[in-house]
């Protein structure tokens, strides 16, 4: 539901598209993401053929195996998109590596495919999914079978200090300076999830575009009434 | 789809087509080859409809193409035609491999290929490559798998097919791959002058879809004409692919006829492969029917054991009990949870202990991490302490009832994602800064008190399952 506040009569405001940055400058390491850092960061040196990245969304899966993509000049395909992943790396033996993000969407006979590809050619294969290939509700067994071969990594749920930096970095994203009173004030009232802070930054962005007003402490509580 | 611009009647008639093609195909090929369709017009009899890439065009076409056009006439008796022509998409902020040239014409005209049509009849690019590790001396005989071993060790002595095809069957990981392989290694040990040709399931349909864009699937069969084991992995996965089957069957004709050996592997025998034509089926169990069972304890004790020596590592034998009782699937799984132990000990500089072995593997060991929620905490809790669940919520404040409150409350901020305010609705309406100081109690007294810091860490633990 959204709230109400951005129903009344309101400024019309343009969805523009915002950039998302993906170097690893840009990534804040804490204690709930540090183990799967720790990995991307000794790779080449990684023991087996890839590692799968979990954790819940917007929790950064996608960011940290940019960084390792960018660094491992591997291939990278939306879950939903293998298809031509596939006829990509069939068609470039060079290739070797590759990353599929949310593999929990893909079509599995063929992320199937690309995992042997993938392995058959001495490259790596990177996975990220909400849940371990194990917990993977109707998983193709043959490829279940070989996904559980690799490590898993998870992202742990944010605590006060990440959500602090993830709140920080999603407004300022979209050019919004927010003081820390504020984002202290909001952290206590919110669900500490990854997700609802980009639903809260979405709203208050939205809100405060709408009704031509700075994101203050007494704008928060306004719209946070709203909600409940 | 969103199929843009289309005459509401037309886009009813489409989306009949590909429901009648969706129950004929099954879901599994529906959505990966038919389902990104998109209808683009109908115009003058002729069908136009858009597809993302051109490998995706010349399998339909070459498997649906038939079926697709008949189910149109049915629907409309004027259409005479379809085309199926390649739109890519539009590009999308995602990254694209670095170094990989985009090949798209203007959008909605027939896209060229780069690709010249004899690239597809190279043998060295059908052959899928070996791995060296997967050799007879690396595989574990015990009682599951000893006739598939037997028999894999037969073939690849012999000069000529004692029987013909091998067909190796058997579940998940449990040494398919491996055997072929080894069959392929040895082979070219022996008999270096024979010529062996190893295909993934993968590889096969993907080099026959082009040998079919070109029309030529004389010279995609005559690769496979001079060959002397030919063996082919995964064999299941071509259930369903009609022209594949075909031309697979004829390969496996000829080659059988001439007296080269074929090897087969799949994960049921010939006779369980759904969606494989019926002649298929019986040829495929003229030869030798080898299965590979599951495996029993004693057979993963010395896999495993075999492993660690390989590997060159200590291991306690604790270690080696546990995994070879816990992870009873099959043999790629066993292999790989010892690979994730030793690999997550290299990597942090750590000792292999029973405790690292559970941490690493927690995502395998445990069907599901549970979510805790406030009312169990609570419950834990009241119980934990010999409270009545009621003080959760009650005005109390004396410290037998207060001390255990903010314990729960401040387990529930650290198990679940709720929100302080909704944590403090749930102890009776309390307020989030009464929250806030509870967990800032538990801290403190966390600190200074290890007995209270024990028995918090006892409850969480417990709550986490």
């Amino acid at each position: 539901m959204s709230p109400k506040i951005l129903q009344k009569n309101r400024q019309f405001t343009l969805k523009l598209p915002r950039r998302a940055a993906f170097g690893k400058e840009e990534f804040f390491v804490s204690s709930c993401n540090s183990r799967a850092v720790d990995w991307i960061d000794r790779w080449p040196k990684w023991p087996l053929h890839g590692l799968v990245i979990c954790g819940p969304p917007g929790s950064g899966k996608t960011h940290l195996s940019a960084v390792w993509q960018a660094r491992s000049n591997a291939a990278g395909f939306k879950g939903n998109e293998i298809l031509q992943g596939l006829e990509v790396l069939l068609n470039n033996e060079s290739l070797k590596s590759c990353f599929v993000d949310d593999a929990d969407c893909a079509d599995q006979e063929i992320l199937f495919h690309i995992f042997n590809c993938v392995v058959s050619r001495g490259g790596q294969l990177v996975v990220t999914a909400v849940e371990p290939p194990a917990r993977w509700a109707q998983g193709l067994p043959d490829l279940v079978s070989r996904l559980k071969t690799l490590p898993v990594t998870q992202i742990e749920r944010p605590n006060d200090e990440m959500l602090q930096v993830v709140l920080m970095k999603m407004f300022s994203d979209r050019q919004l300076t927010v003081s820390l009173d504020v984002l202290t004030y909001i952290i206590v009232r919110m669900d500490r999830s990854f997700d609802s802070a980009r639903y809260v930054v979405e709203t208050l962005d939205v809100a405060s575009l709408s009704y031509q007003r700075a994101i203050t402490i007494p704008f928060v509580r306004e719209v946070f009434k709203e909600w409940t | 789809m969103a199929d843009q611009n289309v005459d509401p009647a037309v886009t009813q008639r489409w989306a009949k087509v590909r429901g009648m093609l969706r129950s004929e195909v099954g879901d599994a090929s529906y959505r990966s080859w038919l389902k990104p369709l998109t209808l683009v017009s109908v115009e003058n009899g002729k069908v136009r409809i858009s597809v993302p890439t051109q490998f995706m065009r010349d399998w339909v076409i070459s498997h649906y193409g038939d079926r697709l056009r008949e189910l149109w006439v049915n629907e409309n008796p004027d259409v005479d035609m379809v085309d199926v022509f390649v739109q890519p998409p539009t590009p999308k902020k995602f990254v694209r491999p670095v170094g990989q040239a985009r090949h798209s014409g203007p959008s909605g005209i027939n896209t060229s290929v780069s690709v010249s049509p004899k690239e597809g009849v190279d043998t060295n690019r059908i052959n899928a490559p070996l791995d060296t590790r997967f050799n007879f001396k690396n595989f574990i005989v015990g009682k599951p798998n000893e006739l598939a071993y037997a028999a894999a060790r037969r073939v690849a002595d012999s000069e000529v097919a004692p029987f013909n095809p091998l067909f190796l069957y058997g579940g998940v990981g449990l040494g398919k791959t491996h055997l072929i392989h080894a069959i392929a290694l040895h082979t070219k040990k022996r008999f270096p002058k024979k010529k062996v040709v190893y295909l993934s399931a993968e590889k096969f349909m993907y080099h026959f879809v082009r040998a079919l864009r070109y029309k030529d699937t004389v010279s995609f069969k005559d690769q496979f004409r001079s060959v002397d084991l030919l063996m082919i992995d995964d064999v299941q996965f071509i259930n369903g692919k009609e022209s594949t089957q075909e031309e697979f069957f004829h390969t496996f004709n000829e080659l059988v006829d001439n007296q080269r050996q074929v090897v087969v592997s799949a994960d049921k025998p010939p006779s369980d492969l759904e969606g494989m034509e019926e002649r298929l089926r019986s040829r495929l169990g003229w030869g030798l029917v080898a299965d590979i069972q599951s495996t029993t304890l004693d057979l993963r004790l010395e896999i495993i054991e075999a492993k660690v020596a390989k590997l060159g590592v200590e291991i306690p034998s604790s270690v080696i009990d546990f995994l070879s009782h816990r992870i009873t699937s099959n043999v790629r799984e066993l292999e790989g949870a010892l690979n994730r132990v030793v690999a997550h000990a290299t990597l942090v500089g750590r000792d292999i202990t029973l405790e690292t072995c559970q941490e690493v593997l927690h995502d395998i060991l445990r069907a599901n991490d549970r979510r805790v929620t406030i009312e169990e905490i609570q419950k834990r809790v009241a119980a934990h302490f010999n409270i009545r669940l009621a003080d959760m919520h009650s005005a109390r404040r004396a410290r037998a009832v207060a001390r255990p409150r903010q314990v729960a409350m401040y387990l529930s901020k650290q198990l679940t994602a709720r929100s302080l305010p909704e944590i403090g609705r749930k102890f009776g309406g309390r307020d989030h800064t009464t929250v806030m100081h509870a967990v800032k109690k538990v801290e403190e007294l966390r600190q200074s008190d290890t007995g209270f810091a024990e028995d918090v860490d006892l409850l969480r633990r417990l709550l986490e399952g």
